[in-house]
């Protein structure tokens, strides 16, 4: 996939991600698994990005012994994946026109 | 492999970043490698889910923006200039007289070079010298009439002009054998410092 495409959609995954409780890294990873599968080191620059838009903020808190750091929705955030939802409807009509399309073609 | 070698290793890879950068990466993958093995994963299969420290250092340069590498590496290089400029500065009553002396024995070996090769030539030019002086007296004999000194003068002078020529043309040889053994010193302490270079 187009590593442009490929980066916006991650963003929206991981913010759908901890959309409705504050998670942590491993936790993000392992419930994406089953659509999308991102390496640690894919996702901590989309981490540092989406905090850095304001998206999310980072707290820590202890857990056995140790710190976590979990991730924190913020409206931002939110709104982000709203405008994803409504910018999809427009994307999909593009992908039923392109293979509309390519389909008629391949009749032809 | 436990946890703490792999941190480690990543610690000596992304030495470029900044302190506080180096830290943020070290407690992301610690907390990682953690979770993991709460999650009943081994530590050994934890760390071979994760990869080989080189393979994250490369991925997290691979993920770093550009801008932001050079920044952080113009930074530290800054910063390992300052100490360097006080260590510099500290060892200069060493470094800077060794230089003199390295400096001094590599001239006096070239004056050295250059006074065999200019007395060698003396030879040849006192030789010529002869032999113009003793063409000179051929004149004076002949005045007096004295034939057979005259052409011992002539026979000497043909002589030291024969062996004028036959010395300059060997001496001409041997310094361009000298101007070939510097040119191969020189080659050699060149190509020492640039050995010296790429290992840094």
């Amino acid at each position: 996939m187009d590593i442009q495409v490929k980066r916006g959609l991650l963003d929206v995954c991981v913010l759908a991600a901890i959309k409705d409780e504050p998670s942590y890294g491993y936790k993000i990873i392992k419930d994406m698994k089953p659509y999308v599968e991102i390496s640690e080191s894919t996702l901590y620059p989309i981490l540092r990005r989406l905090e850095s838009a304001r998206c999310l903020t980072v707290q820590s808190s202890e857990h056995n012994g140790r710190l976590r750091k979990y991730y924190h929705i913020t409206p931002q955030g939110l709104s982000r994946i709203n405008e994803f939802k409504t910018e999809w409807v427009e994307i999909l009509s593009i992908y039923k026109f392109i293979t509309k399309e390519a389909q008629s073609n391949d009749q032809i | 492999m436990t946890r703490f070698d792999f941190l480690y290793e990543l610690r000596q890879g992304l030495k470029d970043f900044s302190e506080e950068e180096i830290m943020e990466h070290i407690v992301y993958y610690r907390e990682m490698i953690e979770d993991r093995m709460e999650d009943g994963i081994s530590e050994e299969d934890a760390l071979k889910e994760i990869g080989t420290p080189e393979e994250v250092v490369a991925r997290i340069y691979a993920e770093t923006p550009l801008p932001t590498l050079i920044k952080t590496k113009l930074k530290k290089e800054r910063y390992i200039k300052g100490w360097q400029i006080v260590l510099i500065i500290l060892g200069s009553p060493i470094w800077l007289s060794l230089l003199i002396a390295v400096f001094a024995v590599f001239i006096s070996l070239i004056a050295a070079a250059f006074a065999v090769i200019a007395a060698l030539y003396t030879a040849p030019i006192a030789l010529g010298a002869s032999s113009i002086a003793t063409l000179c007296l051929i004149i004076p004999m002949i005045i007096s009439s004295n034939i057979p000194g005259a052409v011992a003068c002539l026979g000497l002078s043909l002589f030291c002009i024969g062996a004028s020529i036959l010395t300059f043309l060997g001496i001409n040889l041997i310094t361009k054998l000298i101007i070939k053994l510097f040119k191969k010193i020189i080659k050699a302490i060149k190509s020492r410092f640039i050995r010296k270079e790429e290992a840094k």
